[in-house]
């Protein structure tokens, strides 16, 4: 996952490199994603989220279709 | 002494927190000779350990190797991306990591990173709260879909 200036720099790397399928996100969207994600990866009691876990939180974040699938 | 653990869940317990301690406590992360010493298990069980931990995907290893790449989201050398984060520098292996770095430190960030196209323009990204602070038209991008992430983690 790559920061870009702006989509057309996206939208540049993504044909220049056979990534047709390549998603932008919204610095908002991927700050909620990592907070998610990550808020209890220093803690005793974390645990990886499970496949319906994961897909269920992309979901919450708006994040879904086939991109977001984990199966 | 080493403790007298041999139950392999418990050692990977005990070697998964003494990673995270050791990030909270040096602003590093660990080599395996450190962890087996902190955590007072023999080196050969923790290189065990963080094999059955990197197969389940809790940290990627250097490869060949049993020391660590990303203890994710902390990488544990330079990378593209750098954080300010709790009074620390930190390195991060993408742009979803070094958010995570903040994240995981439950505190506000800066992050440091390039613009991924051939430009390479350096982007700054600040996280406070809820708010973010960039150029216009910043965003993040995910190159493959989700179910592909670990087929190649560090390209991901």
């Amino acid at each position: 996952m790559l920061l870009f200036r702006s989509e057309e720099h996206a939208g540049h790397w993504r044909d220049a490199r056979g990534f047709p399928g390549a998603k932008t996100l919204s610095l908002e969207s991927g700050w909620k994603l990592a907070r998610s994600w990550y808020a209890r990866k220093l803690e005793p009691d974390w645990r990886r989220h499970t496949v319906d876990e994961a897909e269920a939180l992309f979901a919450t974040l708006g994040l879904t279709g086939d991109f977001w699938r984990l199966r | 002494m080493p403790l007298e653990i041999t139950d392999p869940a418990e050692i990977d317990r005990e070697v998964r927190t003494t990673i995270a301690e050791c990030i909270r406590d040096r602003g590093a992360v660990p080599s395996l000779a450190e962890v087996a010493s902190r955590a007072a298990v023999p080196e050969s069980d923790a290189g065990e350990s963080f094999g059955r931990l990197a197969a389940a995907r809790v940290m990627i290893l250097r490869p060949g190797t049993t020391e660590i790449l990303s203890f994710n989201p902390f990488a544990a050398g330079p990378t593209d991306f750098r954080v300010r984060a709790g009074g620390r520098d930190w390195s991060a292996l993408c742009a979803w990591d070094a958010f995570g770095v903040a994240a995981a430190l439950r505190t506000d960030g800066l992050v440091l990173g390039h613009c991924g196209d051939v430009c390479g323009v350096p982007l700054e990204v600040r996280l406070a709260g809820d708010a973010i602070g960039a150029l216009d038209g910043v965003v993040m991008q995910f190159a493959l879909p989700a179910r592909e992430w670990w087929k190649d983690i560090v390209f991901t």
